[in-house]
C-alpha cells in the first residue's frame, strides 16, 4: 500500500523534503511508519522526532489524515493514508 | 463606561461599520488591556494592529537592546535605536501611531518571577516569545488567573496560531507538554511570515475582547506560505495535563 508523509517546520528541514509517498507493508501502524521514516532520513530527523526509547516525542504533533493521532494510535494504516508531522516551534 | 471622543469616532468610523462590531465593540476595545510577551517580528505587528484597532492599554514585555538582525522583521524597532532598549523603540513607535493608547513598557522578558504580575496587568495575553520556557510560564499563569491567551509562533515560511480559553480549550501544555529539546533561540524568519501570524493573532484577540466571530478555540491554524496553504487542526485537552488538569470543570473567567 502507499502512504504519504508530509513534513513541516524543523521536520521538513531535517528530512530535506516537504513530503514523500512510500510503499509500506500492509498492517503497519502509524508509529512504525514514523520509525521507518526516521530510518530513511538519518540522525537529525530521528533525534528530532523520536526519543531515546524510539517513541514519538510528545512535542511532535502527528496528524493522521489531518487529525491529531492519539498517543498509542493502534489502527493499521490504510492505502492512501496521509501522515503529517509538525515540530513544536516558537519563532516570533 | 467610557464613551468615545469625537476624535475616536472619526478614527474608528470604518471599523465600526464591521457588522457585529459597531460602537459597542469599539468601547470594549477602549476599555481593554493586553499583554504582549515579546514584541519582535510577530509581537510587533500584533501590537501595531491592536494599537490601530484602538485598544485602551498595552503592556509590552521585551528585554534587550535593538540589534541589526532585529530589523528584517521587527517593525517597531528603528535604525536610530540600535544599541538602545527595544521597549523604548516599541513604546515610541506605538505612541506615534496611537497617542491615545496607554503603553506600559517593561524591559524584561517573561520569567517565573515576573509572570504573575505581568499577566495580572491585562485582560488578554499574547504569547509571542521565541523560547518555550517563557511560553510555558505564561501558559501556566494564564490558566491560573483564568486569562485568555492567544498563542502565535512561526518558523521559516510556516506559522501557527490558536487561542487558549482556560477551562474551555486545551492549554499550551496540552499541546506541547515539555520544551522541545531541539528548539534554538535563533530561527529562520522572513518578516512577512511572522507578521502574518501577528495579524491573525491580533484578529483573534479583538474577537475575544469584543465577542466578534468565533475564536480559534480548540483549533490550531497552521499555515505554510511556501504553498499558501492553511489548515485548521483540531486540538484536544490532554488528559491529566499538569497545568490545566485536562478536564472541563475548571472555573473560567470570561474576557470583558
Amino acid at each position: 500500500m502507499k502512504i504519504k508523509l508530509i513534513y513541516y517546520a524543523q521536520v521538513r528541514r531535517a528530512a530535506a523534503m516537504e513530503s514523500e509517498t512510500v510503499t509500506a507493508a500492509d498492517g503497519i501502524g502509524l508509529a512504525e511508519a514514523v520509525r521507518q521514516a526516521a530510518e530513511r532520513h538519518g540522525e537529525a530527523f530521528r533525534t528530532l522526532v523520536l526519543d531515546d526509547a524510539g517513541s514519538i516525542r510528545p512535542v511532535v504533533l502527528v496528524l493522521l489524515n489531518g487529525v491529531p493521532a492519539t498517543r498509542g494510535e493502534s489502527r493499521a494504516l490504510r492505502d492512501g493514508d496521509e501522515i503529517s508531522m509538525l515540530s513544536a516551534v516558537a519563532g516570533g | 463606561m467610557i464613551g468615545l471622543t469625537d476624535e475616536e469616532r472619526a478614527i474608528y468610523e470604518w471599523q465600526m461599520w464591521v457588522p457585529g462590531f459597531g460602537e459597542a465593540g469599539q468601547l470594549k476595545l477602549k476599555g481593554a488591556s493586553a499583554l504582549v510577551s515579546r514584541c519582535g517580528g510577530l509581537g510587533g505587528p500584533l501590537a501595531y494592529s491592536l494599537a490601530a484597532a484602538g485598544i485602551g492599554r498595552l503592556v509590552i514585555a521585551h528585554a534587550g537592546n535593538v540589534v541589526p538582525s532585529d530589523l528584517n522583521r521587527q517593525i517597531l524597532m528603528t535604525h536610530d535605536w540600535i544599541g538602545r532598549p527595544r521597549v523604548e523603540s516599541i513604546a515610541r513607535r506605538l505612541a506615534e501611531f496611537n497617542p491615545r493608547m496607554r503603553v506600559e513598557a517593561v524591559p524584561e522578558n517573561v520569567t517565573d518571577q515576573n509572570v504573575a504580575a505581568l499577566v495580572g496587568k491585562a485582560d488578554i495575553v499574547f504569547d509571542c516569545a521565541p523560547l518555550f520556557s517563557e511560553r510555558l510560564a505564561l501558559n501556566r499563569e494564564c490558566v491560573r488567573q483564568g486569562k485568555p491567551m492567544v498563542e502565535a509562533a512561526m518558523y521559516s515560511l510556516e506559522g501557527q496560531v490558536t487561542t487558549f480559553l482556560p477551562g474551555k480549550t486545551p492549554c499550551l501544555a496540552c499541546l506541547y507538554p515539555e520544551p522541545p529539546p531541539h528548539w534554538k533561540r535563533q530561527f529562520p524568519v522572513i518578516g512577512a511570515v511572522s507578521a502574518l501570524a501577528g495579524a491573525i493573532a491580533a484578529a483573534e484577540g479583538i474577537k475575544v475582547l469584543t465577542g466578534l466571530g468565533e475564536p480559534l478555540a480548540g483549533i490550531l491554524l497552521y499555515y505554510d506560505t511556501a504553498h499558501m496553504t492553511f489548515q485548521r487542526i483540531p486540538i484536544a485537552r490532554r488528559p491529566g495535563c499538569p497545568v490545566c488538569g485536562g478536564s472541563p470543570e475548571i472555573e473560567t473567567k470570561d474576557a470583558p
